[in-house]
C-alpha cells in the first residue's frame, strides 16, 4: 500500500511539474538531451560492499558512467558493473572502488551505453503517437546493454510503424532492439520476465486501453495552476515514502504506464543458469573442423 | 556481430571469399555447438553435427542470398539434429550419462546447476530444448526463433511458454 501510494504521489508530482512551471499542459516528452540526471554523492559515504552501493543507487540514482549491474554467478555472490569506456568509465571505477570497503565481490566490464541514457531513451516511447503506432513497452537488458522495444505484433507490417521503427533504429543504433509481441501475451511476458531475466531486469508496459493520456491532458487545463502550490508538498511526501520503501519505484513523466520493479534477491535467473552451464567449444572440435575445411579447399 | 554485418559476410562467402567463411565460423561456432548439444543431449553427436554443418556451409553454401543468415544457419543445425535423432531412435537419451567428467576447476554449485538443468532439459522434447537454447543460449528474439522453427511468432511463443512451464516444473522438483 505504501509503495502504491508513493508511486501515485510521485507520478502525480512528475506529471504536474511541467505544467506548473509553465502553466501549459505538456503532452509530449522532453527531448532526450534535456533531462538532467544528478550524480549521486559517493563520498564521504562508504559502503560495506558493491551490493550496498548498488542498493544505494537503486534508492537514489545511478551515476551516468554506469551502464548496468548484474549478478556474476548463480548465487549472486558478486556483481558485475558495466562502465562507459575511456576516462569517464575509469574515473567511475575509481569512484566505486573508493566508496566500497570490500571490492572482492565486484568485477567491471566496459559497455557502450549509460544506463541513464537508455532510460532517457525509453521515455521517448511513452507518447500517444508511439502507442498508436504499436509501442507497448520496453525491457532494459543490462547485461546486453540494450533497450528492447516491445511492438504490437499485430502492427508489424503497418507502413507507419515500420517507418517509426526504422527511425528509432537509425537514431539510437545499438542502444535499442525491437521485439514483436502479441497483445494478449504482454501479461505473460511480465510474468516470465522475473523467471527469465532474474531480478536485475525490469520491464515497463503501457496499458493499452488506459485513458490516462486523455484524462491527464484535460486535467491540466483546469488544475495546473492549483497544483503549482501542491507539487512541493506531494514531492516531499513521495520522497519520504520512497525512502522507506524496500523497492525501487520507476516513475515516468507520462501516464498510462504500469511499473514493475523487483527487489534484489539471490534468486537465480533461468538465463543465468543457461549461461553458466553452457558447454565450452572443444579445442579438438575446432581442430577437426579446420582440418575438414582445409581438406575441402584442396 | 549484428545481423547486418553477418549478412554482408554471408554475401562475401557466397561470392567465394574464403576469408569470410572464417569470420562466420568464429561468430557462429559456439552458439551452434551449444544449441546442438542441448538439443541432442549427446556431446559426441553434437560435435559431429557441428562439424557436418560447417563443412556443408563451406562446401555447399546456399545458391542464392538468404534474408537472415543467422536464422538460416540455426535452421540448418536444427534440421541436422532432428535427422540425427530420428536415426538414433530408439536409444533413450540420458544427459547425465553423456555428461563429461567434472572439471576440477568447476565450482560445485555450478556443477550442480549444470546437472540439474541437463536433467530437466533431457525430459523435454528435442524441439523444446532447441527452442529454449535458441532463446537463452543464443539470445535470439522470438521473431528469429519463429523463422528458425518455421512457424508464426505467436506459435513460437506458445511453444516457448509450454517448454518453459515444463522446465520450471521439473527444476522445482515436479518431475524427478
Amino acid at each position: 500500500m505504501k509503495r502504491i501510494l508513493s508511486l501515485l504521489l510521485f507520478l502525480l508530482t512528475l506529471i504536474t511539474l511541467p505544467a506548473s512551471a509553465t502553466g501549459e499542459p505538456q503532452r509530449t516528452p522532453a527531448p532526450v538531451g534535456t533531462i538532467t540526471v544528478t550524480e549521486p554523492t559517493l563520498t564521504p559515504t562508504t559502503f560495506s560492499n558493491i551490493h550496498a552501493l548498488f542498493q544505494h543507487w537503486e534508492r537514489t540514482v545511478y551515476p551516468d558512467y554506469v551502464c548496468g549491474v548484474w549478478a556474476n554467478d548463480s548465487a549472486a555472490t558478486s556483481l558485475t558493473v558495466g562502465l562507459l569506456p575511456g576516462t569517464e568509465g575509469e574515473a567511475g571505477k575509481a569512484a566505486i572502488l573508493a566508496a566500497i570497503e570490500k571490492d572482492a565481490s565486484v568485477t567491471f566490464v566496459t559497455q557502450a551505453h549509460s544506463r541513464n541514457r537508455l532510460l532517457r531513451i525509453s521515455r521517448q516511447f511513452f507518447t500517444q503517437e508511439s502507442h498508436r503506432l504499436g509501442v507497448r513497452g520496453f525491457c532494459l537488458y543490462q547485461q546486453d546493454n540494450q533497450l528492447e522495444i516491445l511492438i504490437a505484433y499485430e502492427q508489424k507490417d503497418d507502413p507507419e510503424t515500420r517507418r517509426m521503427i526504422d527511425g528509432y533504429l537509425g537514431e539510437y543504433g545499438t542502444a535499442i532492439r525491437i521485439a514483436y509481441v502479441a497483445e494478449g501475451e504482454l501479461a505473460d511476458i511480465i510474468d516470465d520476465s522475473k523467471t527469465i531475466y532474474g531480478e536485475y531486469e525490469y520491464l515497463d508496459l503501457m496499458i493499452p486501453e488506459d485513458d490516462v493520456f486523455a484524462t491527464k491532458s484535460q486535467t491540466f487545463e483546469h488544475i495546473g495552476l492549483l497544483l503549482l502550490f501542491v507539487t512541493p508538498l506531494l514531492a516531499a511526501l513521495g520522497l519520504i515514502l520512497l525512502h522507506f520503501s524496500p523497492l525501487r519505484t520507476l516513475v515516468h513523466a507520462h501516464g498510462g504506464i504500469e511499473s514493475i520493479s523487483h527487489p534484489i534477491t539471490k534468486k537465480t535467473s533461468l538465463k543465468t543458469r543457461f549461461h553458466t552451464t553452457a558447454p565450452d567449444f572443444p579445442d579438438e572440435l575446432d581442430a577437426r573442423i579446420r582440418a575438414a575445411t582445409d581438406r575441402a579447399k584442396e | 556481430m549484428n545481423d547486418t554485418a553477418l549478412k554482408k559476410l554471408f554475401a562475401r562467402h557466397l561470392a567465394g571469399d574464403r576469408g569470410a567463411f572464417g569470420e562466420i565460423y568464429e561468430e557462429m561456432k559456439r552458439p551452434i555447438y551449444i544449441v546442438l548439444q542441448r538439443t541432442v543431449c549427446d556431446r559426441e553427436l553434437a560435435q559431429d553435427l557441428t562439424q557436418d554443418l560447417f563443412v556443408k556451409l563451406y562446401t555447399a553454401p546456399p545458391t542464392s542470398e538468404v534474408s537472415s543468415p543467422r536464422a538460416w544457419i540455426f535452421r540448418m543445425a536444427r534440421n541436422l539434429a532432428i535427422d540425427a535423432l530420428r536415426k538414433k531412435k530408439p536409444t533413450p537419451m540420458n544427459s547425465e550419462e553423456e555428461d563429461p567428467l567434472p572439471d576440477p576447476s568447476d565450482r560445485i554449485a555450478d556443477l550442480e546447476a549444470r546437472l540439474d538443468l541437463q536433467r530437466a532439459l533431457s525430459h523435454l522434447t528435442p524441439q523444446q530444448r532447441t527452442l529454449l537454447s535458441l532463446r537463452f543460449d543464443a539470445d535470439l528474439s522470438f521473431g528469429l526463433i519463429a523463422q528458425i522453427l518455421g512457424c508464426s511468432y505467436p506459435a513460437a511463443y506458445r511453444r516457448y511458454k509450454q517448454a518453459i512451464g515444463a522446465l520450471k516444473q521439473d527444476l522445482n522438483g515436479g518431475n524427478t
